[in-house]
């Protein structure tokens, strides 16, 4: 057992709602570059921790890069493995450069919630992006960037009604013309300027998918 | 396939206008307004493909829990006024709604949206209406007559609504003048709302929310009295205290104490109880269930803006040490006096010695509050009736005995001791308004 193991084991406490329901595995993933798949990612954890208060971890599973630097802004303490791969943030616990490996030990810990931030949709994350137990797809409804989400949906129409998508782009009246003419239903992100904080406006709409 | 429902709404096209004015609506955009995606059009009939909302009509919402508490009454009041202060104040043309009605409000994840725009006209093409509808109880007395209808058409089913919330019922017909007879001061803004003259109601939409912005920033505020702090504690697990504190919370909104219960403790009640009735919180993330505030226990993310409360009742747990955390103006500590349980007890009465604390005792322990040492027998004892959940209202005298000289009272009620507190509570909010 390494010492990343005995840290959760000695210094976590069991979630007792995870036992209820069980652990849940979120992928989330980006149509293209740049859509905003890190800022959601994070959303999505500070909504978990704050107000479903699960315990949660979030995987930086793509090659962006974005959790080393967030460590060296905000990651003072909490290095939990030998590597320093680890870290915590108002309690998120933050994994970069993960992969299966990580995965795996989150769920057999006792994370009630583990997020995974893809990156953008390649093929070599296809299965583990299918595995997960919700699949958020960030695109963007901006004028330039509509044509890369069509694309993208013409290539994944087999997995296309598998996966939930969201917008945090554009005018909302592009994505209701994206969601009339490619046939799917996206939810628009709220504007959050701090990805890090929870407002009512966020709280109401992560409030109507994420239970 | 789409995960996302959305309604559509079907409109026969013999129903001239009807396309230039779905154009129109296809321009509002309001949170409590639903958002008009499409309009498409066959040989018969217009279809318009709008947001679904869920949630359930004010209309349900009454019949399910009865007339609204004031504070509710002056926060949905408010939502409902700067709905219509928008189509009132809409360019190019303002537009009246012209049916509002429990039945076209819907409460929907804590905000209310208006529904149902079928009445609704361009104000400048109001004045050549020739057929008028409206609802009976909400329509204006103008509706009922040839005269010309403008904003303050709205203005008197604004107050029509506010009456319905607080009554559950609709106006009946008579003299506006006997709804303001009741001296407080909502009763005075719905009786200007429902003036059967439209010279003599309010003249615009923005007056009434000011009003209503104004009654509702805090009746203990107006009077320069700070905002109330209770804590609920115990001195172990399990013992009771988050009924005690739902309780005492039900009981200050029975007497018109705009009341908050905020979950100070990890047990996560409020979550389970909305995830059981299927509720989500507003946009200040408070959930209202059996017409109670609750604030669940957020983490360090959650940044809500903090809407104004008379008194807050936080719920500990058995965090007693938390108790220096805010100065609050009493403390209810519950103790059990069982063999195994007198121990924390006793601590726990130690710990808060110095402090303005009531001491409840559970209402299962046999023994009194012998048990415990001479320094903490001189403290105040009660014992805890059995009480239902939700809460019924039953335990008002026992509330009413345990709040007595504690300089809570203060907030209820004057110095008349042969009222009931309820007199007293009625009193005091008539001194306010």
């Amino acid at each position: 057992m390494g010492f990343f193991s005995r840290y959760f084991l000695r210094g976590a406490t069991a979630d007792p709602l995870c036992a209820l329901s069980g652990k849940t595995r979120i992928g989330i993933a980006g149509c293209g570059p740049s859509v905003g798949v890190t800022h959601f990612s994070i959303m999505t954890a500070c909504y978990a921790v704050s107000v479903l208060r699960r315990r949660t971890a979030l995987l930086e599973w793509n090659q962006s890069g974005d959790f080393a630097r967030l460590q060296e802004v905000y990651g003072k303490k909490n290095v939990m493995d030998s590597t320093g791969k680890t870290f915590n943030i108002l309690d998120i616990y933050f994994f970069r450069e993960a992969g299966r490996e990580q995965l795996r030990e989150c769920l057999e810990r006792d994370f009630c919630m583990v997020i995974i931030d893809f990156g953008v949709f390649r093929e070599d994350i296809r299965d583990d992006f299918l595995q997960c137990d919700r699949r958020f797809l960030v695109c963007s409804a901006s004028e330039w960037q509509l044509p890369g989400f069509a694309a993208f949906l013409s290539g994944n129409k087999e997995q296309g009604c598998r996966y939930e998508y969201f917008s945090a782009f554009g005018k909302r009246e592009n994505t209701g013309m994206a969601e009339r003419f490619l046939k799917v239903s996206i939810r628009q992100i709220p504007l959050s300027l701090d990805a890090f904080v929870i407002t009512g406006e966020s709280l109401s709409f992560f409030g109507k998918f994420l239970k | 396939m789409l995960d996302e429902n959305r309604a559509i709404k079907r409109v026969p096209r013999s129903e001239a206008g009807y396309g230039c004015e779905a154009e129109l609506l296809k321009k509002l955009r309001h949170p409590g307004i639903p958002i008009i995606y499409d309009l498409e059009a066959d040989s018969n009939y217009y279809y318009l493909i709008e947001e679904y909302l869920d949630g359930e009509s004010l209309h349900a919402l009454i019949q399910r829990e009865g007339c609204l508490t004031k504070a509710s009454q002056i926060q949905w009041g408010i939502e409902l006024c700067r709905i219509i202060n928008y189509l009132h104040s809409f360019e190019p043309i303002p537009i009246l709604y012209l049916d509002l009605q429990p039945a076209n409000i819907l409460i929907s994840h804590g905000t209310l949206k208006l529904i149902d725009f079928d009445q609704s006209v361009l104000a400048s093409a109001a004045g050549e209406m020739r057929m008028r509808y409206g609802t009976r109880g909400f329509a204006a007395p103008e509706q009922y007559s040839g005269e010309s209808l403008d904003e303050r058409t709205d203005i008197y089913a604004i107050g029509a609504l506010l009456y319905y919330m607080g009554t559950g019922q609709s106006v009946p017909d008579m003299d506006s003048a006997a709804f303001s007879a009741g001296s407080d001061r909502l009763s005075v803004i719905v009786g200007r709302c429902l003036e059967r003259k439209k010279e003599a109601r309010y003249q615009n939409v923005r007056d009434v929310l000011k009003d209503l912005n104004e009654l509702g920033a805090g009746a203990f505020t107006k009077k320069g009295m700070s905002l109330l702090r209770i804590a609920v504690v115990g001195s172990r697990h399990g013992i009771g205290v988050t009924h005690m504190a739902f309780s005492l919370v039900s009981y200050l909104t029975e007497q018109g104490v705009n009341c908050l219960y905020r979950e100070k403790n990890e047990t996560g009640a409020v979550r389970k109880i909305a995830a059981r009735r299927d509720r989500v919180p507003d946009t200040y993330g408070i959930y209202h269930i059996d017409n109670m505030a609750m604030k669940p226990d957020y983490g360090y993310c959650v940044r809500l803006d903090e809407p104004d409360f008379d008194a807050v009742v936080d719920d500990l747990g058995v965090g007693i040490e938390k108790t220096a955390d805010e100065e609050y103006d009493l403390i209810l500590l519950l103790c059990g006096t069982k063999d195994w349980e007198v121990e924390d007890s006793i601590a726990s009465a130690r710990f808060l010695a110095r402090k303005n604390v009531r001491i409840l005792l559970s209402c299962s322990s046999r023994v009194s509050e012998a048990v415990f040492p001479v320094e903490i027998n001189r403290m105040r004892f009660f014992r805890t009736p059995c009480m239902p959940f939700p809460p019924d209202g039953s335990q008002a005298s026992f509330f009413a005995e345990l709040l007595h000289k504690t300089g809570v009272e203060t907030y209820l009620c004057g110095n008349n001791d042969k009222k009931t507190m309820r007199q007293k509570a009625w009193d005091f909010f008539r001194g306010i308004f």
